[in-house]
């Protein structure tokens, strides 16, 4: 697992980076996700349950979460990024600050905090 | 436990259109994030009719793609199962590629010839009428009396009508070229429903006219009027448009105006209605001319073939018995398509059963593979059912891994269908109808997805049967590779195929046996370096004008250079002409029907007839009213003078008519290969009053083809009418009449040795298994002094057994299915003994063959190495 290379899985659909965002804070189960997500967009990304766990399943098949033993109570599991899901999920970032650097460099974003 | 509340209750049944294997993993967690998100709503209205639609909609679109990725996943990974046997799997393949393709090809041959429907309007609602006996029960054309008959009385029948044959000459334009025409009733058209495809059909003023031409006895009987069939039109006015209102002349000089080009629907009749042009006629029994019809009709809406032959009954009710075999007659109908096809229908469902049963064949063989599969990967399926893959779950990947393989092998079937489909037509014989519709389209492909559908659930199904694996029952031996139902499962497929490759062996060995047979047949001439001319009859000029013409016409072909013997008759196998009313001399007997021929001076000599006693005919006996001189065959001289010498008695015709026998010569056959000429009379064709033979027989040395020019400038020499189409070989014939059941021979070959090759394949893997399965058994029993042949008897009992099972089951079938095959046999009984036992033969030796490296597998074992490997 350690080998892999985090680009390969790039990029990543705007729901998956949110899911693997609202899990970089800390473990969470489904519902938190959902809530945290529509919390941190302002209700802008509304994810559905059906959606949501196509998500889940994906990122545990490839590794990126897995389920927290310490989190999930009896009715519900916790999941959590591994290192391998944080890794991807940095490299999501950088590239999408690439991609600010480069509309700014066009003039086409000005750099606010500049 | 309470019952949930709706919500939650609608909730899970949305949920049940997810695969089980996500519902297991994630249902409960989804159910209770969704109680927590109606929660969150507080019960608002508004938002909870939000949640509820983002919800369903999310859910229905999320369902699919999940079980689609189950599907994928499967498909992953059957593909690297079968990498990991590549050689199974790539024989799995071609296999079933080769059992579709030749399936599709032979389905789209019996699909297009049998079942499409002809491309006229409502066209399984019109009939064909005619006249059958106990004996032939093909249609046969019904004269004007009856015709009218039923056209009075039929409630039935919408409409109907009725078709001539009427052979004219056309002289012009173009060469003379003999054609055959359509004498039609008024309505055939409307019966048909076909409109013109220019110009116009015949009206009722075309028709009277005809009428009164033929109660005319000082007219010829040929109308004013012609219209063109498209094939006639497209070959002879090159296609013109401009063809209506022209004229086209016949022999005699009469000329026909042409009103009318039918479009191309109407050559799909092909045999049923065979004419190239069509002249207006009537049905009146008074003119007293002869003239049969082919009679179609259309059925009322509504009103079925069956109403229709009761009333057919009736209307037939009073016919006499058959004027030739005295049998009584009956009126009946069957559907067009099935007059046109049905004599081929035998045959081609024979052909298309038999390749089926390759394909059932190639099916075995994948069940038996799979099963090997699975055994090899019994320990991997355990482990899954013990992680809680359901049944369902299993049974759901050995499809998904069969239907792989037999996507792929339909994929191959049908590029294989594509190529093999113009071999097939090609090879099939002409009298074969609407082979030219047969193409490659979508009902060849259409049946090469079905039936690699098919086989891909059949096979996937029957190979996940036995693996009912609990999985106590599989970690208990390392050793026992696969179960008892397994094995049970494979040798079952084994014995099945065994059974159909026998059917298909003992299908061919009579197919073989019938063409040996045929071949063997004793023709009473000798076909090598005769070629046949055509000099049909000009239809409008007497019959001794055309005697004469004859007589000069092979006067002249006979002195050209290279001809040996040439003469004129109508030449064997090509029909035949038959008189009853003959009678000996102080003898009350009537002879019956007797085959008779008009034959010139030299048709003897250039056919190669045996002579047995007497003479030929020479040129001085071709006195017309001379006295009347016959040869008769040899069956003749059985028949009417029980063997005795007849040379110088005579046979009465009528009771004028005193021929007198100055030879015998062989049997020739006449109507076709397969029956007995019986008893037959050859008179000179000048001294006949009754008919013209029209066709030349010539013996050459060197090409015949040379001789055409001349003997054309000869024939346009003497007449300038008459049609001449060039030479054909007389070989010709007798390959026409072989074609059929070399077609059928062909293919049920190729069938029987697919068959054969796949059965050995199977009985191998089948038996290779034992042996393994058998190793440690094997190791105690060498160790216990059993000796190599003790170990071969082992496996070679266990491939007896298979066979033995598979040919007892096979020769039930082959004997209950014999029926089937009747039509196509000659010469061998479908019943014979010999057959089946040469059948069984091969397929013992082809298991001792597939049994031969496992058992010498087995025989080599090391007592040591086999005992450690318990």
């Amino acid at each position: 697992m350690a080998d892999r290379d985090p680009s390969e899985s790039l990029p990543l659909t705007p729901a998956l980076f949110h899911v693997l965002l609202s899990l970089a804070d800390g473990e969470k189960h489904g519902y938190a996700i959902l809530k945290e997500i529509e919390q941190r967009t302002s209700g802008q990304v509304v994810l559905s349950t059906g959606t949501l766990y196509g998500i889940v399943k994906r990122l545990l098949a490839d590794g990126m979460i897995r389920e927290s033993a310490a989190g999930s109570d009896e009715r519900r599991t916790a999941y959590r990024l591994t290192a391998f899901g944080r890794k991807v999920a940095l490299a999501e970032a950088e590239r999408l600050r690439g991609l600010v650097a480069a509309a700014q460099a066009k003039r086409l974003l000005t750099n606010q905090a500049g | 436990m309470a019952r949930p509340p709706f919500h939650e209750r609608l909730y899970r049944a949305l949920l049940s259109l997810f695969p089980s294997e996500f519902r297991g993993d994630f249902g409960a967690a989804m159910t209770a994030d969704f109680r927590d998100q109606r929660r969150d709503t507080g019960g608002r209205p508004r938002e909870l009719r939000r949640l509820w639609a983002r919800t369903i909609i999310d859910l229905l679109r999320r369902a699919p793609r999940e079980h689609l990725d189950v599907v994928w996943r499967d498909v992953v990974y059957a593909w690297r199962v079968l990498r990991k046997h590549p050689m199974a799997s790539a024989t799995a393949i071609l296999s079933l590629a080769v059992g579709i393709g030749l399936n599709s090809a032979v389905y789209s041959v019996v699909s297009g010839v049998l079942w499409r429907s002809l491309p006229l309007i409502d066209s399984d609602r019109l009939v064909s009428v005619g006249t059958v006996t106990v004996s032939s029960p093909r249609l046969r054309q019904i004269e004007d009396k009856l015709f009218v008959d039923l056209v009075q009385r039929t409630r039935t029948l919408e409409a109907v009508s009725g078709a001539a044959l009427h052979g004219i000459t056309i002289v012009a334009p173009g060469e003379p070229a003999e054609s055959v025409c359509l004498a039609m009733t008024e309505g055939l058209f409307d019966v048909l429903r076909v409109r013109p495809f220019l110009g116009r059909t015949f009206t009722r003023a075309d028709h009277d006219a005809a009428r009164a031409l033929q109660t005319d006895p000082g007219r010829r009987v040929t109308p004013h009027v012609v219209i063109l069939g498209d094939r006639l039109w497209r070959t002879r006015f090159a296609g013109n448009p401009g063809v209506v209102g022209t004229y086209m002349t016949v022999s005699g000089g009469q000329r026909l105006e042409i009103v009318g080009v039918m479009g191309p629907e109407l050559e799909a009749l092909g045999r049923s209605m065979p004419g190239q042009c069509w002249l207006p006629d009537v049905a009146d029994a008074s003119i007293g001319l002869w003239r049969p019809r082919i009679v179609v009709g259309r059925l009322e809406p509504g009103r079925s073939l069956t109403e229709l032959n009761a009333e057919l009954d009736v209307i037939g009710r009073n016919l006499e018995n058959d004027s030739w075999t005295k049998e009584p007659q009956a009126l009946r109908a069957v559907s067009v398509l099935d007059d046109i096809v049905g004599q081929v229908r035998t045959q081609l469902l024979f052909l298309f059963g038999a390749v089926v049963c390759v394909l059932l064949v190639t099916c075995a063989n994948i069940v038996n593979l799979f099963l090997a599969h699975a055994a090899g990967r019994r320990h991997e399926l355990a482990t899954r059912v013990a992680l809680g893959a359901s049944r369902l779950r299993l049974i759901r990947q050995s499809l998904t891994e069969s239907l792989v393989i037999s996507l792929l092998g339909g994929v191959g079937g049908f590029a294989l269908a594509v190529w093999a489909l113009p071999v097939l037509v090609s090879l099939a014989p002409r009298r074969i109808p609407r082979l030219d519709e047969i193409a490659v389209d979508w009902s060849t492909f259409t049946f090469a997805l079905v039936a690699s559908a098919v086989v891909g659930i059949v096979c996937g199904i029957l190979a996940a049967l036995p693996m009912r694996t609990a999985p106590r029952a599989v970690f208990g031996s390392v050793q026992a590779a696969t179960t008892p139902r397994t094995t049970r499962m494979r040798q079952s497929v084994t014995v099945c195929e065994i059974a159909l490759a026998l059917m298909l062996a003992v299908a061919a060995t009579l197919m073989v046996r019938t063409l040996r047979a045929l071949n063997a047949i004793e023709l009473g001439f000798d076909p090598r370096a005769v070629v046949s001319a055509d000099l049909s009859s000009l239809a409008d000029t007497g019959l001794r004008q055309r005697q004469d013409v004859d007589t000069t016409i092979i006067e002249r072909v006979k002195a050209l250079p290279g001809v040996q013997a040439a003469g004129i008759g109508l030449g064997p196998l090509a029909g035949g002409m038959g008189w009853g009313g003959l009678t000996l001399p102080n003898d009350t007997r009537d002879l019956g029907t007797v085959g008779v021929d008009a034959v010139s001076p030299g048709y003897f000599e250039a056919l190669g007839v045996r002579l047995m006693t007497g003479r030929f005919f020479e040129s001085r006996d071709a006195v017309r009213d001379g006295p009347m001189v016959i040869l008769v065959n040899q069956s003749a001289v059985r028949a009417f003078w029980n063997g005795a010498d007849p040379l110088g008695k005579t046979v009465l015709n009528g009771k004028e008519h005193e021929m007198r026998v100055i030879g015998v010569v062989a049997d020739v056959r006449r109507m076709t290969l397969e029956k007995d000429p019986g008893p037959m009379i050859y008179q000179l064709s000048n001294q006949s009053r009754n008919f013209h033979a029209g066709s030349m027989l010539i013996r050459v040395a060197g090409d015949p083809e040379r001789l055409v020019p001349a003997i054309r400038d000869i024939i346009r020499s003497i007449s300038r009418e008459q049609p001449f189409s060039g030479v054909k070989p007389l070989q010709q014939r007798i390959d026409e009449a072989l074609a059929p059941r070399l077609f059928v021979l062909r293919l049920i070959g190729l069938f029987s040795i697919l068959g054969l090759l796949l059965a050995v394949v199977g009985i191998y893997g089948v038996i290779a298994e034992f042996v393994t399965q058998r190793v440690p058994e094997i190791g105690v029993r060498m160790a216990f002094g059993a000796t190599r042949s003790d170990v071969l008897a082992l496996i070679f009992s266990q491939g007896g057994r298979l066979v033995a099972i598979g040919l007892v089951i096979g020769v039930a079938g082959a004997v209950l299915l014999r029926s089937v095959m009747s039509t196509m046999v000659y010469g061998v009984r479908t019943s014979d003994p010999l057959a089946y036992l040469s059948a069984c033969l091969v397929l013992v030796v082809a298991t001792i063959v597939a049994c031969v490296v496992p058992a010498r597998r087995a025989a080599r074992l090391d007592p040591a190495v086999a005992l450690r490997s318990e």
